[in-house]
């Protein structure tokens, strides 16, 4: 009964949402019947679909899972994107510089992707803690720092331009790939990672003194610090971890779908990270239905856009409204929560 | 009898009407994207032109004949082409753009029997025709038009990335307006990079900044980017620009009134030539190299002036006007190109 009290009105707002999306598509003059047979055929037509389907909701696993953990322990991570480039290039840099036996190379990878990534969420974690600088701001911002220093990188003149003068470092080795999981398809191995690590997530969020620690800073930081827990380093542990989990996202995109460190490579998935954590309510295996649901909706995108039926902005409209349908209440209930507990923190006080 | 032997024939012919597959383009743009007036817009026309002509040819309509994307990044090329590919449906797939070729090199020994076309670099596989282009003389050209053109006897030119395929726009431009104009020298041509093919805004600004330095010509080979060169030398009545790959005053009329030249680069005829190929049948894998001074002997070139004077200079609709000792001085250089002459080092 409380899954479906969970999972019912997320179902009702993405069915709403596609309501609404139609009512847009006429209007704006495409036909409905064919966008949206095109937005379904293009996610789940065949097996191909069905991997570019997870294959583009493999990063945005692990970006709803860095979302998420901050989010219980009462923080925002918005900055996700950022950790996934740092990720994803020191991944392949560990992917091209080292020489390592096949199964070995890519978890040397994914822990260099980890490594980057939880040093971009441990920073706006210690200022959180220790200066009490909004992490909103601070991880954000370090995206943007994110993105362009390895933009620079790649670019010419930069220390790992490629010799094809394109903006992206040379072909990792073929010993620290992800192998692909079905021929002539860019899904990898990546997304079974992604799973493992969501049940980890869980297991530490749920079965762990740890993971219990998290969460009651989250849920009551006053309460949490009066029962003996030290919520500076919960604070500083959480966003460190939802920063390696989103540079093991990066990792798992250069080992498995790029083969390499390519600038500018996420078409958003660090955002959609966001309001995957959210339409998965917070729940680490949530997130991997969330994910292939986002997922869907971008590959579904992109076969909409190649068969010229609609233009792909009119399939970015309709992934926004999915979005905006599932994420809104949630956020309304949050920031609701947040005021009121501001406000029995003033009566505490 | 008779009737059943017409019915017979009738169906027979159906069926080989049926049977007879229509030919199907797939045309993947580089991140520049349509609304450039350069590179991207001219690719897409050549494959425009071929579609229009096989529609009609088939009678169906160009939807069905042609299929086109827009990646936003270079990390959007691998599903593209594995996609079109993998479809099975298109008779030959188009890739534009140099950095379409690393991947396209992984991908194509994937589908054998797939044709492939890359556009401004080489691709070694199998079944991949990898089309370059003599830029160093499109460059040249341009280049002596600013060279004669220049009161300030500065120069400028603004490319999309620091990177071989534009150092040659580069270095052709800068020999160009030597070799013209004797006072300049290699310190009078400014350079810069706008390091993407798709920030007009980007371009503008340093666009600005070379004609603030004192460039009054600016030549741009940046893609989109460089839109913002005309921009910029809408700013002051002595600015001037020249477009790049295409007549940038017919596709940019807009700015016509600063536009004094373009070089020509026709990635349309080439695009259009190998669908063409493709569906006769005579299309072939390999390097194929176009250009005053290369395999087919065509492709590059300036549009200038008021009129076409032979192969490589064409009608240009700039509404600024040429003197005609300008015009002579790029026709000795065509000549100079053609007859080994004048050597534009490019590498």
């Amino acid at each position: 009964m409380r899954w479906i009290r969970e999972t019912g009105p997320v179902v009702g707002a993405i069915t709403l949402a596609l309501g609404v999306g139609a009512i847009v598509t006429a209007l704006t003059g495409y036909s409905v019947p064919q966008v949206f047979r095109h937005l379904a055929v293009g996610a789940f037509g065949d097996w191909y679909r069905l991997a570019q389907t997870l294959t583009q909701a493999t990063p945005i696993i692990f970006t709803s899972l860095s979302f998420l953990i901050a989010f219980r322990a009462g923080l925002f991570n918005i900055g996700a994107e950022g950790q996934l480039y740092m990720g994803a290039f020191f991944a392949a840099w560990a992917g091209f510089s080292f020489q390592l036996p096949p199964v070995l190379h890519p978890i040397v990878c994914l822990l260099f992707g980890a490594a980057a990534g939880a040093v971009w969420g441990f920073i706006p974690g210690w200022l959180r803690a220790k200066r009490g600088a909004n992490e909103f701001v601070t991880t954000m911002m370090l995206s943007y720092v994110a993105i362009n220093f390895t933009s620079w990188l790649v670019a010419p003149g930069g220390p790992f331009h490629g010799t094809a003068w394109a903006n992206q470092t040379v072909r990792i080795a073929t010993s620290a790939q992800f192998p692909r999981l079905l021929r002539g398809a860019q899904l990898s191995w990546g997304l079974i990672v992604g799973v493992l690590v969501a049940f980890l997530v869980w297991y530490l969020l749920f079965r762990t003194p740890r993971g219990y620690e998290l969460r009651a800073v989250g849920q009551n930081p006053l309460a949490a610090e009066y029962g003996g827990i030290n919520v500076t380093r919960n604070m500083i542990l959480a966003l460190t971890l939802a920063g390696a989990l989103a540079g093991m996202g990066g990792a798992a995109e250069t080992l498995g779908t790029h083969r390499r460190f390519i600038e500018l490579f996420s078409p958003g998935y660090g955002w959609d990270g966001i309001a995957g954590g959210l339409i998965a309510r917070a729940h680490p295996l949530g997130a991997i239905l969330a994910a292939v649901m986002m997922g869907a909706l971008r590959a579904g995108g992109q076969a909409v856009d190649r068969a010229g039926v609609a233009p792909a902005d009119l399939a970015a409209v309709i992934q926004g409204l999915v979005i905006l349908f599932v994420v809104a209440p949630e956020l309304i209930r949050y920031f609701r929560r947040l005021v009121r507990r501001k406000k029995l923190g003033d009566i505490e006080l | 009898m008779k009737k059943l032997f017409a019915l017979v024939l009738v169906v027979a012919f159906g069926l080989v009407t049926i049977g007879q597959d229509i030919p199907k383009i797939g045309l993947i743009l580089a991140t520049g994207g349509l609304g450039d007036r350069s590179f991207n817009d001219q690719s897409y026309w050549g494959a425009e032109r071929a579609a229009q002509e096989l529609a009609a040819r088939y009678g169906v309509s160009v939807e069905e004949v042609f299929t086109y994307v827009e990646p936003r990044s270079i990390a959007d090329y691998e599903a593209f082409q594995r996609e079109f590919a993998r479809s099975g449906e298109y008779t030959i797939i188009v890739c534009i753009g140099f950095d379409q070729a690393p991947v396209l090199a992984e991908v194509a020994p994937d589908y054998p029997d797939q044709k492939f076309v890359v556009i401004d670099a080489v691709a070694a596989a199998d079944n991949v025709a990898s089309i370059v282009f003599n830029d160093w003389e499109e460059a040249f050209l341009c280049g002596v038009v600013a060279g004669m053109m220049t009161k300030t006897g500065m120069v400028g030119v603004e490319g999309g990335m620091d990177i071989p395929l534009i150092h040659r726009f580069v270095e052709g431009f800068r020999q160009g307006a030597m070799w013209a104009n004797p006072d300049i020298s290699a310190d009078d041509v400014l350079v810069r990079y706008v390091g993407a093919w798709n920030n007009p805004t980007l371009g503008k600004e340093l666009a600005l900044e070379m004609y603030q330095a004192g460039a009054d010509i600016i030549y741009g080979a940046a893609g989109k980017s460089h839109l913002g060169v005309f921009a910029a030398a809408e700013e002051n009545p002595d600015w001037w620009a020249i477009g790049t790959d295409v007549d940038q005053a017919w596709s940019a009329p807009e700015h016509a009134d600063v536009i004094i030249a373009s070089g020509l680069k026709r990635v349309d005829l080439a695009v259009y030539t190998e669908i063409m190929k493709a569906v006769e049948g005579t299309w072939g894998p390999g390097v194929i190299s176009y250009g005053m001074v290369s395999d087919t002997g065509i492709g590059t070139g300036i549009a200038v002036g008021k009129q076409d004077i032979g192969d490589y200079i064409s009608a240009s609709y700039s509404e600024v006007e040429i003197p005609g000792e300008v015009m002579w001085k790029v026709v000795q250089a065509v000549f100079g190109i053609l007859d080994g002459s004048i050597v534009i080092e490019h590498e």
